[in-house]
């Protein structure tokens, strides 16, 4: 009888705790941004859910900054950050789980192709994530090492090869390429062991590198470069209904984005605060922050953040086309991009913001 | 797994006979000493790169940081939370299947291709497709930590409640015993060895669930951490929380091994026999007490 009881006391617990464990959804409900209710007055936005490649990081700093400096909150918006890893951003936005995403070009252009019904609001990183690297000091061009072999970070980033590879006249099939894998450890080894010439991989992949003391430089061709690696994308419910909120969003983060362009310093210094173990090792977040401040710079000739370059995004829809990654031939880009929020998003004081990310400090 | 095959494991490292429990522990800690000895000549030397295998001094350092700093124990909860309640939910699902399966024959013949297809099925590959059913946060990792620990447990219990001893279930139906009573007397209590095996299988494989669910998104856990270190090339890091993982692995399979001890009294003699002397004490302590008046009321 006695083991009868403790069976029976035993499952009693664990019914109770599966019980609980079923409340447990941390995902904001709050979901006035896709409501259409808030769409009125930029207090009532509440919460919005904003879907990025990776958790908090130095290297999306707008959102650390902008939350600091309570940018987000003075357009009456909570951003509830949804992590997103390798999971596909198009999907979320489209499932309604996020209100608003970051995806990257490709993915943008692949989802349209499959029928997805997205908006492009807001290019914030205008140049490219990937890239290849090679060593300080060693050979300065794709060119120069043409016959020579490139690691790769996954298989994916053969396309960086094939594409820089033809704009620099090359024929892709005589690329020399083996995926490395995306170790840190294992890409600088190969690096430095002369195994491979140089890496194709995005800027993630080479943070590691570059905070291990290992000198690197960019070798991509500067055409390749250009390419909208991060855009926002909402549905277009979401801007027919809530384009006021997803404005403030925007201003929000453009402002963030000049305050950390601005501060190098003081942006650190939130960043450490805010997201503590990306500073365990002090080189790697200044790293981080370095390699990512180029793609956050304005690409306008009137210095506007987010401004989508239809003409990029057209040549990156071509370039997919040829690759045979989208089955639509004549893609239209015009089509999903909606720049009608980059003035709104851009109405506010330069000077303001960079007094205030001057004036921040960490005791406050 | 199967019992039988726990039990041949079981068999295979239990100590030998006649071998003290200080010479057993000075064995385990000497391999261990041995091995980080190895590690750190193997560093020195440069036999292998710090970036692949930092020195275990490194390692213990950064440890030591991740500990004071506090931020290894704002992951840790968060990863032992979706790790307990993923093998809660995973392991009481296993049961109740197993149960009703061992009850009820054409429930088990149309569930059990189900639960081995379930088995089959590479929990990494449907991780993503997790994420997008059921959306962000501790939900979805404790649903793939669940699917992962809810088999052995499911297959265990059902192997343990449907080889009951034939001759004893004999005794029981002679002598008329309902059911109910043939379950929870007979077949249920000869389960137990084999059902807290499969639960100790579960609960390392429910640590796992966690951690793949945290490489896929996550804010927090120590799954994401492993993540961030090795993107920044931060090897010592990587490999203390790596080990802080292992600890956790093993403090958990220890646990169950303590609640297994302690609920599965009749599969250890001494502890069997411990049990049968307190209750021989027992009795012979309400003789005693009701003598004691007899004699009173003889006088």
């Amino acid at each position: 009888m006695t083991s009868t009881r403790r069976l029976l006391a035993l499952l009693v617990a664990m019914a109770l705790v599966a019980a609980a464990c079923g409340d447990d959804d941390d995902t904001a409900d709050g979901d006035a941004a896709t409501d259409g209710e808030g769409a009125e007055a930029a207090a009532d936005c509440g919460t919005i859910d904003f879907l990025q490649p990776i958790p908090e990081s130095i290297i999306f700093w707008p959102l650390l900054v902008g939350n600091e400096l309570g940018y987000f909150a003075e357009e009456g918006i909570e951003v509830n950050l949804l992590p997103g890893g390798e999971l596909p951003e198009t999907a979320f936005v489209e499932n309604g789980d996020a209100d608003i995403a970051s995806a990257g070009g490709p993915e943008v252009l692949q989802a349209i192709d499959a029928g997805s019904d997205l908006v492009v609001v807001y290019d914030y990183w205008n140049v490219a994530a990937e890239g290849i690297v090679t060593l300080a000091g060693g050979p300065s061009s794709v060119e120069e090492i043409a016959d020579g072999t490139f690691g790769l970070v996954t298989d994916s980033d053969l396309a960086t090869i094939s594409v820089v590879f033809e704009e620099l006249g090359l024929d892709p099939s005589t690329a020399n390429t083996v995926v490395l894998g995306e170790s840190p450890a294992i890409l600088a080894e190969a690096l430095e062991n002369g195994d491979v010439d140089a890496i194709a991989g995005a800027i993630i992949d080479f943070i590691g590198m570059q905070a291990s003391g290992l000198e690197i430089v960019d070798i991509t061709p500067p055409g390749f470069k250009a390419s909208p690696s991060a855009s926002f994308i909402v549905t277009p419910d979401t801007m027919a209904n809530n384009s006021t909120c997803i404005e403030g969003f925007l201003r929000a983060w453009a402002k963030g984005t000049h305050a950390g362009l601005h501060n190098a310093e003081n942006t650190q210094a939130i960043a450490r605060a805010a997201v503590p173990e990306e500073w365990e090792d002090e080189a790697a977040g200044v790293a981080s922050y370095d390699q990512s401040v180029a793609p956050h710079r304005p690409v306008g000739s009137d210095g506007q953040y987010g401004v989508v370059q239809v003409d990029v995004w057209q040549g990156v829809a071509e370039q997919l086309v040829g690759t045979g990654d989208l089955d639509t031939q004549d893609i239209d880009v015009t089509a999903f991009v909606d720049q009608s929020l980059i003035d709104g998003a851009n109405d506010w004081d330069r000077s303001e913001v960079e007094a205030e990310i001057d004036d921040w400090s960490a005791d406050g | 797994m199967t019992g039988a095959q726990l039990d041949e494991s079981t068999t295979v490292l239990a100590p030998a006979a006649g071998s003290s429990w200080p010479a057993r522990i000075g064995l385990q800690v000497g391999a261990l000493v041995v091995v980080v000895g190895l590690w750190a000549l193997a560093a020195d030397r440069g036999w292998v790169s710090e970036r692949i295998l930092p020195p275990p001094l490194d390692v213990w350092r950064s440890f030591w940081n991740l500990l004071t700093d506090g931020i290894l124990f704002d992951h840790l909860g968060v990863t032992l939370w979706e790790v307990f309640a993923g093998f809660v939910l995973g392991s009481a699902g296993g049961f109740l299947i197993a149960v009703a399966g061992s009850l009820w024959v054409p429930f088990r013949r149309v569930i059990y291709p189900y639960m081995v297809a379930l088995q089959v099925t590479p929990r990494v590959a449907i991780a993503p497709l997790l994420f997008i059913w059921l959306g962000f946060g501790a939900f979805p990792k404790i649903v793939l930590a669940a699917t992962i620990c809810f088999f052995p447990v499911m297959i265990n219990t059902l192997t343990g409640l449907t080889i009951v001893d034939e001759e004893s279930d004999e005794l029981f139906r002679s002598l008329g015993a309902t059911r109910r009573q043939r379950f929870f007397r007979l077949a249920l209590p000869g389960a137990m060895p084999v059902i807290f095996a499969g639960l100790k299988t579960a609960i390392s494989l429910a640590l796992i669930g966690a951690i793949v669910g945290e490489f896929v998104s996550a804010q927090e856990g120590l799954g994401l951490l492993i993540q961030r270190f090795s993107f920044q090339l931060n090897s010592s890091a990587a490999y203390a929380v790596l080990l802080t993982l292992t600890a956790i692995g093993l403090a958990l399979y220890g646990l169950m091994e303590l609640i297994d001890r302690w609920v599965v009294f009749w599969n250890r003699d001494e502890r069997l026999a411990k049990r049968s002397e307190r209750a021989a004490a027992r009795n012979a302590r309400a003789k005693a007490a009701v003598a004691r008046p007899q004699r009173i009321s003889d006088q």
